[in-house]
């Protein structure tokens, strides 16, 4: 019990100008905001990703089929690690401001490409829940391929990807940590590896409270992606 | 355009230099050292440690609490001094580069007192010894294939010859900044070198040996810097400065000396070194025989 006041003592301590000097909700918030931003680019990527795939050019095909498997299998560090050194480093890209807003913003890059990837794969499952009489008969009634995509096969596939998507979801949340990499300093890994430095006689409170904060954000998510899976099914 | 991509590519594989160039110049003989010398400095800007060392950290030989065998460490480190190892072996490994450590505290002659007197463990096995290192840090703990270098792991062969383990006794165990108390309270090392700085926090967890070297926060400039020589200087422009996330040099430069300055923090000093050379940033900050260690590794 006393530990545990100890401990609470030292994750609330304060800099000299009052703000706590390890903001462990600020950090999860950090994490929180780029899985937000990383997910929607990875959705609408993964999207186009994926219309590309199924679409009747060839040449489209090829492009999506490289791009994800290029995505797919580089360990998503490694990507990171190619935004700093190459992108943010070497090529000198900036987007004005901040040096903190190129970082966040490469971050968002990195693991929105890298998830695009898995959610066009995640799509795809979908897709393949359609029975291709769907496809077939939005053919026959005079459709488009971007018609039939956009009214018949896409939206059945959305609803047919619920779960694989929520996977990805979930692992994108726990992904964003890599950030650090690409120089994200105030997200939760960085935070942690902060508060070991400075306070190695909680190590293993530290690396509770982050893995608790962790399961607190990710149940709630895996039970509202089985609920929306469940409700939203096609029924066949 | 063109030329910017092919700068990015080589980018990559600087980035792996920086690391594997490290190692490998203990059995070289000195002409063809010198000759390596030149050529890579005509390739790449060197770099220099600037100014004196503006904190104090005592690198300590860590030990799980029950250990019995801190008396032994210092001993074996205050002969390592006196019998002149512990100065060849650093200068070996900074050869090359502008750096003096901190006369008033190098060596060390001041040890820790060993609190714990009724410690019963030794080694996890009695004929091995598990020896925990940095992985990544050129000149000080490093691994390149199967061989390990650097003055941490000197001063780590001579202690263990000295407690009854010749090198091949000794079994060399990653032990990265984070892990380090968990590793020896578990006793999967029986002991660390891995510029690990002695503090109160850490002294409830494990027990400090040592120190066998007192180093101090400083920074790291491209050669031809002359704008920027300490901590203050930092101030006068808006410079950038790169460390490692979390590291205590980051957090102290941010509380304590250069409010200002823009701090840019990654996971590894690798990263830092090539944003020092591409001119992204002005300076990396940690402490003084790591920045050694790496602009050591980049002259040679």
């Amino acid at each position: 019990m006393e530990t545990l006041t100890q401990y609470w003592e030292f994750v609330t301590q304060k800099k000299p100008d009052g703000t706590l000097l390890y903001d462990v909700l600020g950090a999860f918030w950090v994490n929180i905001q780029l899985t937000l931003w990383a997910g929607a680019v990875a959705m609408v990527l993964g999207t186009i990703i994926l219309a590309m795939r199924i679409s009747p050019i060839v040449s489209l095909r090829a492009v999506a089929t490289f791009f994800t498997n290029i995505f797919r299998d580089i360990p998503l560090t490694v990507v990171m690690l190619i935004m700093w050194l190459v992108i943010w480093t070497q090529l000198g890209v900036s987007f004005g401001g901040k040096m903190s807003t190129d970082f966040y913003i490469l971050a968002i890059i990195g693991l929105g490409l890298y998830h695009a990837s898995f959610i066009a794969e995640a799509l795809r499952s979908g897709v393949n829940t359609v029975p291709l009489g769907q496809a077939e008969a939005a053919r026959a009634i005079g459709l488009t391929f971007m018609q039939s995509a956009r009214m018949i096969v896409l939206p059945q596939a959305f609803r047919g990807a619920i779960a694989p998507i929520g996977n990805t979801i979930i692992a994108l949340i726990k992904n964003t940590t890599v950030a650090s990499v690409m120089g994200v300093a105030t997200e939760t890994s960085a935070v942690m590896s902060g508060m070991i430095e400075t306070g190695a006689n909680f190590v293993l409170l530290i690396f509770l409270t982050f893995a608790i904060g962790y399961v607190l954000i990710v149940i709630p998510v895996g039970m509202f992606f089985t609920w929306a899976s469940r409700i939203l099914a096609v029924k066949r | 355009m063109n030329k910017k991509i092919a700068l990015a590519v080589s980018a990559l594989a600087a980035f792996a230099l920086v690391g594997t160039s490290a190692c490998s110049s203990d059995d070289k003989d000195p002409a063809t050292s010198t000759a390596a010398t030149t050529a890579t400095t005509d390739a790449a800007p060197a770099l220099k440690v600037v100014g004196a060392p503006f904190t104090t950290e005592l690198y300590g030989v860590g030990l799980p609490l029950d250990s019995s065998l801190c008396e032994q460490v210092n001993t074996a480190i205050a002969d390592m001094v006196a019998d002149g190892t512990w100065l060849a072996k650093l200068n070996g490994q900074m050869e090359g580069v502008l750096y003096t450590p901190n006369p008033e505290t190098n060596p060390p002659k001041d040890f820790e007192v060993c609190d714990n007197k009724a410690g019963t463990f030794t080694t996890a096995s009695s004929d091995t010894i598990k020896i925990g290192i940095k992985f990544d840090q050129p000149h000080l703990g490093f691994k390149e294939g199967s061989t390990y270098t650097g003055f941490d792991v000197d001063v780590a062969t001579y202690v263990a010859g000295k407690l009854g383990f010749t090198p091949d006794k000794i079994e060399w165990v990653e032990a990265p900044s984070k892990s380090r108390e968990t590793l020896l309270e578990n006793h999967q090392v029986d002991i660390i070198f891995a510029t690990y700085s002695i503090t109160d926090a850490r002294k409830e967890k494990v027990e400090f040996a040592g120190p066998y070297f007192v180093a101090g926060q400083d920074l790291l400039v491209r050669g031809d810097d002359d704008r920027i020589t300490g901590p203050e200087s930092l101030n006068e422009s808006d410079y950038k400065l790169c460390s490692v996330t979390g590291s205590t040099p980051a957090q102290k430069i941010k509380d304590t000396y250069a409010a200002d300055v823009e701090l840019v923090e990654v996971t590894g000093y690798g990263e830092c070194i090539t944003a020092l050379i591409a001119g992204r940033v002005d300076a990396v900050t940690t402490d003084d025989i790591i920045l050694a260690g790496l602009a050591a590794a980049g002259v040679r």
